[in-house]
């Protein structure tokens, strides 16, 4: 579950698609296939669409082959993450005004196709995102700035500086990862303890 | 009033900082009853009494040199504590104006500006500077306009950018934080970059703020005022530095409390800019130990009271939880119980 408290969060919804828009980019992670799967059905046949979708997910689901199977004109599957961003770079960089972005999977995901989509001005009614599949969280060392992905734990060990970080719910969207900041620098070594929190 | 600065403070280890008796008297006590909670404490920043911190919209005290030669050191020493997104040049042009125009009109021994249409000399005589530029004309000036002035002012200031129904942190000069990051909160929203702030949401304050701020008139600018406690004379609380800063509570004792322990006031003024049609925040801190505090018996009293009564959920989010019981132990033996008036004013 995501704790439903964070202010700075985005705001996650259904994907549904958008008539006003001319040319609609969906772009998939993991779980975020079954999102895919529910809306083809809705699509008019007339529209415009292009699909990137990567199986690579932290749960492991990977649903390339469920979409292989409905029928899309244009979709591309590719085996990371990061080769999916690269390639919603790429479509972006040829888009046309009305353009509309659906992206849906983990968090983490979705954050950082954001982070592209804002690099080409992507208005909030432009973009819609829905979540799926793992809560865990990207998180950004204030002391380094190292971002890590995929952490579960209120306490992560930071790749970057060594540092025990305190995983807090703040969002940063231009970051797209939540703050983590030495958890034990009052009295070093005395350390919360230590949960699973957002698996 | 005239102002004798007193260059040699130092905000980091090893410190060297007080309040003169001026200082303590003029100093923005931030409790005007026994308790506090959060509300929507804004008001018209007009113009107060001589010699207050409110006389002039922009406050320059005794600290002033030595403020500046800190924020220096936190911008040679740290990274991300200036930040800001391309669309807000037009807005820092408006607050180079807005600061260097009170400045000399407020403290003109201090300050001087002289337009020739867009040619302009800056003269700032206690930071020993004379600079000439072009206003509008970012290569005229050694660094970007908010960067430049805000380097020579105390306090930290945020620009924020009025689009969507929404005010955005899209532009800072942020050395002197009480834990919060500019880096991290660059580009959000209002709600967003308050989310960590408990209570206060429930309570309606940042709707109804938000509200008010999205009205800000030019030209009726609003301040309000912020409180936190820190321990050392410390300004850069910064997230980024706090394995720094830190160990510092883990070290209070009832022998050093009176001390070591700071109230910390924020006055926060807000401007409406006349080009960019964006707000600034100005985010003034002033520092004061408890032992300076109970100079003024009254305040001493509150202090206590206030900070017996707070919200444990304050003392959380204000990080007092650690040495809070060892100040109120120090604190008690100025409170003899006796009434305190109402109101922030000293006696």
């Amino acid at each position: 579950m995501l704790v439903p408290d964070v202010k700075s969060r985005p705001q996650y919804q259904q994907l549904r698609f958008d008539p006003s828009g001319r040319f609609h980019l969906f772009v998939g992670q993991g779980d975020g296939g079954l999102a895919l799967l529910r809306v083809r059905p809705e699509l008019p046949e007339s529209a415009e669409i292009r699909v990137i979708y990567t199986g690579e997910s932290l749960t492991g689901c990977d649903l390339s082959e469920e979409l292989a199977g409905c029928g899309w004109r244009q979709l591309k599957v590719l085996t990371t993450q990061v080769a999916a961003l690269q390639m919603l770079d790429e479509v972006l960089e040829q888009s046309l005004m009305g353009t509309r972005l659906y992206v849906a999977g983990s968090e983490g995901f979705i954050g950082a196709a954001e982070q592209v989509a804002a690099r080409y001005n992507l208005q909030s009614d432009e973009l819609q995102r829905e979540h799926q599949g793992s809560s865990a969280r990207r998180v950004f060392c204030v002391h380094c700035q190292t971002s890590q992905d995929d952490v579960t734990t209120n306490i992560v060990l930071c790749r970057g500086c060594g540092r025990h970080l305190l995983v807090r719910d703040h969002y940063s969207r231009r970051l797209a990862a939540f703050m983590g900041g030495m958890a034990d620098a009052e009295v070093p070594g005395c350390l919360p303890e230590l949960r699973e929190g957002f698996g | 009033m005239e102002t004798a600065f007193k260059p040699d403070e130092s905000f980091r280890a090893p410190f060297h900082y007080g309040n003169s008796p001026a200082a303590i008297r003029r100093f923005p006590f931030p409790f005007d009853q026994d308790t506090f909670m959060y509300s929507v404490n804004v008001e018209p920043h007009l113009p107060g009494p001589g010699g207050s911190c409110y006389e002039f919209p922009i406050d320059i005290d005794e600290h002033y040199v030595a403020e500046c030669r800190e924020r220096e050191i936190a911008l040679a020493t740290t990274t991300h504590r200036y930040l800001a997104l391309p669309h807000m040049m037009a807005a820092q042009w408006d607050v180079l104006e807005l600061i260097t125009s009170h400045l000399s009109r407020d403290y003109p021994e201090h300050f001087e500006l002289q337009r020739d249409g867009n040619r302009w000399r800056w003269i700032n005589r206690p930071l020993g500077r004379d600079d000439t530029f072009t206003f509008g004309d970012p290569a005229t000036l050694p660094q970007e306009p908010l960067e430049y002035i805000t380097r020579q002012t105390q306090g930290d200031w945020c620009v924020l950018d009025q689009r969507n129904g929404n005010l955005w942190l899209d532009a800072g000069m942020v050395t002197t934080q009480a834990d919060w990051s500019l880096n991290f909160d660059l580009g959000m929203n209002f709600r967003e970059w308050h989310g960590p702030v408990p209570l206060a949401p429930e309570l309606g304050v940042f709707d109804r703020a938000l509200k008010l701020l999205m009205n800000l008139q030019l030209g009726n600018p609003v301040r309000r005022l912020n409180w936190t406690m820190t321990i050392n004379p410390r300004f850069d609380t910064s997230p980024e530095q706090y394995p720094v800063w830190g160990p510092d509570r883990a070290g209070v004792t009832l022998d050093n409390v009176g001390d070591l322990a700071h109230l910390r006031v924020e006055l926060q003024a807000l401007w409406r800019l006349p080009r960019s049609n964006a707000i600034v925040f100005s985010i003034r801190g002033f520092l004061m130990s408890l032992r300076e505090m109970v100079t003024i018996p009254k305040w001493g009293r509150r202090m206590h009271r206030v900070l017996r009564d707070l919200h444990p959920a304050l003392v959380a989010y204000k990080g007092l939880g650690r040495y809070r019981d060892t100040a109120l132990a120090w604190l008690a033996d100025y409170d003899d119980g006796t009434a305190t008036p109402p109101g922030t004013q000293p006696e």
